[in-house]
């Protein structure tokens, strides 16, 4: 019997390459992306008027003149890399400079936002402040899914404190609850886990660095260690079992000083207005209920401080987590303005994001006469009067020297599956190799096996190449050199080369296919080593 | 405000003429009849040097029990047999008989311990010294080497990491200048550390560069001198335009050397990272990966030991044969050990509480051992335990550097190079 089947096999064995062939190549068809609609400029009209009063007073108290008003490319440039990773495609910048319309600018940052990159690179910089991103592969699967929930939540405009509720309390089958992978990943390293929750969700949600409190009261704030571990203790319940969040831990929960080596109960407690501390519920549901209470505007300056450092580069107050006290309610700084919009308006992340867009800071060039000396520049940067330079992260460096090599916008759901895999391994080889960035910002600086990575690593020559395919080799089979060199620089430095610029490129000698393509490789490699090219300006 | 003028720095001829010279002098076993290949750090030998550090990092936690403190005979001992060593009454794990000879050299010890048996974790805290703390990254102990001690005749980076280590050294609050320069592949083409393109087309490529980065700076002249980008690309061109970086290339030492440190990825990164002491480098670690032995321990430690017990007794013989012994100083570790259980998979899991490491050189006292385990493996405390905090403040007190310096992080926070206490017996 099994012997007359087996002319079965090898026909198998071809179905299975054929199908596995099918799914390589298999690229989905999908429209052309669409454009969302935009918050109105009367709509946003009220909260960015108060928003820029705040910025315009203070230059006027510092006696500073802000920078010029930058222009549009590079207004899409920016949301471009904060909101997708990369620099803007040439498809996609043809596309904007063909629109008409008033507010293109805020329907682009609609646009960007219904991305699936957005989902890659935004989703992934926000998961950052609740989850460690690195580390035992075993989680990659949890990780992935904690990202793809944030990124889609604030896709389908999910409240936040509604996130945040789901994040701190979450139970259930850690598969069906993305949103639980921060305590869940807690407890899956072990001991301390409340300890560590307890930091997360200061920093992450209250923009409040308490963790030092855990050995000593702080040395700067009013945090005491015994308002450290009354947080911790609301963890004090929590069993993960095969994958499970629950609460069905009884008894105290006890800390272990490390102190004195002396084990002591505690009891869940808050730090300040214990008041919005429901009686009902958890321990985990209390405290959840206290972070996002609507009269908490830690939480919302918190989450404001960060959007603006995500899309900005730099966040209003440094460190990120390192908030002061908020000053009276009838003195709102940028952070209440922002934040008091948001509770407004259902803690929907993407008006957050119109919002900051939108504000004066965000349109300002980031040149200015006073910039070349080192302590007006310093007043400038404070007082938010220039766009900050800031270095991009090597997820946005790799991803943008992909796009501009590539003719077309990288859409990860509109590529061949094999493609769009190699795509993601020599992404992953990159960052590995170059390294992720610091968490210190204050010591941003380029370092020398960065530059040597970029000057002569095989991973940009191999992207620089001339190919078939690639922009490289396509400007360079083009008989028009000058359009070459535009092509380039726009897919580069979204910008059109100054008359110089285009002079010295052009000077080169191109006489056929072959030479163009050399000199074409040489004005990618230039500009991908430019400061111009590597950091968010 | 200043900036490198590209067009100014002149591409070096390859030395090709030079280099056949070494070439020839090599194979006749003269290499050293020829100056060194600098006249800077090279040169000078012995106390006199400027003192570097060298770590051999055992990735995935190594088994102290098929290393440095086997227990053979035990419940806990399994088939791993001991050997004796240059150090008496010493004993080390049997697949090791070269460093055995060469084990007077080093230290022992055999109760170091963490509180961290997470790889993640661990690893963080044994490449520090500190625990993790999501306020603040903690640099490398071979960016704070660095730091402690910058070099200023060096065009070289002076925090290297050789071989596949997935956790380089980071240079943490001190700086991203201080974070490794990771080399996978050492002793082959050295494919980050040189330049690729002819001359004519290099000088080209950069007089490029300069023009957008002039165009850049307008407006911006601070801020942009702040970014060091023009600065880091200039000290990438000038490494790779130097004649120090054949210091990551070994084609030129005799054949016997390279023998001896053996034909493996690991071997080569010991034999380039003897090189880069050699030309000044502050900090080098030597990775050899793949130690989670849950599963095959013993099998897994018997073929590791046959790359690192020829490498390592090279390096040590070569180290003290050139005089760079006092003044390097040489660890070997991983993140934690392996427990005295066997599990049912022949394996042994992750174990912070007693584990082993190997200590010496930079005028370190050698030939001591210090702590012990438990035969029967019941306690989980050690004998005479000691941090992995301590073990750093020894390391650099050896390198004269004072482990109690404070550094001002960026926001302000003062932090101890190390907090640990230098272990008395070590120093001299």
């Amino acid at each position: 019997m099994t012997h007359s089947r087996h002319w079965l096999r090898p026909l198998t064995a071809a179905g299975l390459v054929l199908a596995a062939f099918a799914w390589l190549v298999a690229r989905p068809l999908l429209d052309a992306p669409s454009t969302p609609d935009a918050p109105s400029a009367e709509d946003l009209a009220e909260p960015l008027g108060k928003l820029n009063e705040v910025f315009a007073r203070q230059w006027q108290d510092n006696g500073i003149e802000s920078a010029a008003a930058a222009d549009d490319l590079t207004g899409l440039r920016r949301i471009s890399l904060a909101l997708v990773g990369s620099v803007p495609s040439i498809e996609e910048i043809r596309e904007f400079e063909n629109d008409s319309s008033g507010n293109r600018l805020q329907r682009w940052t609609s646009r960007f936002i219904a991305d699936r990159r957005f989902i890659e690179y935004f989703g992934v910089n926000l998961s950052e402040a609740f989850i460690d991103l690195e580390g035992d592969n075993q989680e990659a699967h949890q990780r992935l899914r904690f990202i793809e929930w944030i990124g889609e939540s604030i896709q389908k405009g999910r409240p936040y404190d509604e996130m945040a509720r789901e994040i701190i309390a979450g139970r259930g089958v850690l598969a069906d609850e993305p949103a639980a992978t921060m305590v869940a990943m807690e407890f899956g390293e072990g001991v301390m886990a409340p300890e560590r929750l307890a930091g997360r969700i200061s920093r992450a949600l209250l923009g409040q660095r308490i963790d030092c409190a855990q050995c000593h009261d702080h040395p700067f704030d009013d945090w005491t260690q015994g308002q450290f571990e009354g947080i911790a203790a609301h963890f004090g319940q929590v069993n993960v079992r095969m994958a499970m969040i629950q609460d069905t831990r009884r008894g105290p929960f006890v800390i272990d000083d490390t102190r004195n080596n002396l084990k002591r109960e505690v009891e869940p407690a808050v730090p300040f207005d214990p008041e919005w501390r429901p009686e009902d519920g958890n321990q985990r549901e209390r405290l959840a209920t206290w972070v996002t209470h609507p009269e908490n505007r830690r939480f919302r300056r918190a989450i404001a401080n960060r959007m603006w450092g995500l899309l900005v580069g730099r966040p209003l107050v440094h460190p990120v987590d390192g908030l002061p006290d908020p000053p009276d309610a009838n003195e709102p700084d940028a952070l209440d303005i922002l934040g008091n919009d948001f509770a407004a308006h259902d803690h929907d992340l993407r008006r957050m994001i119109h919002l900051i867009v939108a504000s004066r800071p965000f349109g300002l060039e980031s040149t200015h006469p006073g910039l070349d000396d080192a302590a007006t520049a310093q007043t400038l940067q404070e007082a938010h009067a220039v766009f900050p330079l800031s270095e991009l992260d090597a997820h946005q460096l790799i991803r943008s020297m992909q796009q501009a090599v590539s003719i077309r916008t990288i859409r990860p759901e509109a590529e061949w599956t094999y493609v769009r895999l190699k795509r993601y391994e020599s992404r992953f080889q990159f960052v590995r190799d170059y390294g992720e960035q610091s968490d210190d910002s204050e010591n941003e600086a380029s370092t020398v096996p960065q530059a040597a990575e970029r000057l002569t690593g095989y991973k940009v020559r191999n992207l620089t190449r001339p190919g078939v395919t690639n922009a490289p080799g396509r400007i360079g089979a083009m008989a028009a050199a000058d359009k070459g060199v535009e092509e380039a620089f726009l897919a580069c430095l979204t910008r059109r080369p100054a008359a110089e610029e285009a002079a010295f490129f052009l000077d080169q000698p191109g006489r056929n296919t072959n030479q163009r393509s050399r000199t074409v490789e040489d004005v990618y490699w230039t500009l991908f080593n430019s400061a111009e090219f590597c950091w968010n300006h | 405000m200043k900036l490198p003028n590209f067009s100014s720095i002149k591409f070096p001829r390859r030395p090709m003429e030079r280099r056949d010279l070494l070439r020839w002098a090599a194979g006749l076993g003269m290499s050293f009849t020829l100056p060194g290949l600098t006249t800077r750090a090279a040169e000078r030998r012995g106390t006199e040097r400027p003192r570097s550090l060298l770590t051999i990092w055992l990735s995935g936690g190594p088994s102290q029990l098929e290393t440095w403190d086997p227990h053979p005979g035990s419940l806990i001992g399994g088939p791993t047999r001991a050997i004796d060593t240059s150090i008496k009454g010493v004993q080390i794990a049997e697949g090791f008989p070269l460093l055995a000879g060469q084990l007077h050299h080093l230290s022992v010890i055999r109760s170091l311990t963490s509180r961290e048996g997470d790889h993640d974790r661990a690893t963080y805290t044994v490449k520090t010294g500190f625990r993790p703390d999501p306020t603040v990254t903690h640099p490398g102990i071979g960016a704070i080497v660095a730091h402690a001690q910058p070099s200023t005749e060096l065009e070289l980076p002076p925090v290297v990491s050789l071989g596949q280590e997935n956790s380089p050294w980071k240079g943490g609050f001190l700086g991203g200048s201080f974070n490794a320069l990771q080399v996978r592949e050492p002793g082959q083409a050295g494919e980050n550390v040189r330049d690729w393109i002819e001359e004519p087309r290099q000088q080209r490529r950069l007089d490029g560069l300069d023009l957008v980065g002039k165009r850049f700076l307008q407006g911006r002249g601070a801020v942009v001198n702040r970014t060091q980008h023009e600065h880091s690309i200039e000290a990438a061109i000038r490494m790779m335009t130097s004649e120090q970086v054949k210091a990551f290339e070994i084609d030129e030492e005799p054949e016997e050397i390279r023998a001896a440190y053996g034909d493996s990825n690991f071997g080569r990164g010991l034999l380039v990272a003897r090189r880069l002491i050699e030309e000044g480098v502050r900090s080098v670690e030597v990775t050899l990966q793949n130690f989670d032995t849950h599963d095959d321990n013993f099998t897994r430690h018997q073929n590791h030991a046959t790359v690192l017990d020829p490498a390592f007794a090279a390096l040590l013989k070569d180290l003290a044969a050139r005089d760079l012994l006092a003044s390097t100083a040489v660890l070997c570790l991983g993140e934690f050990g392996r427990t005295p259980r066997i599990n049912g998979a022949e394996g042994r899991d992750h174990w912070p509480h007693g584990f082993s490491c190997l200590v010496g050189g930079a005028g370190l006292k050698g030939g001591q051992l210090i702590g012990a385990t438990d035969p029967a493996g019941e306690r989980e405390k050690p004998e005479d335990p000691i941090g992995v905090d301590d073990l750093y403040a020894t390391v650099l007190t050896a390198l004269a550097i004072d482990p109690a310096h404070q550094v001002q992080t960026p926001i302000g926070r003062p932090i101890k190079y190390s907090n640990g206490k230098p272990i008395g017996r070590l120093l001299g």
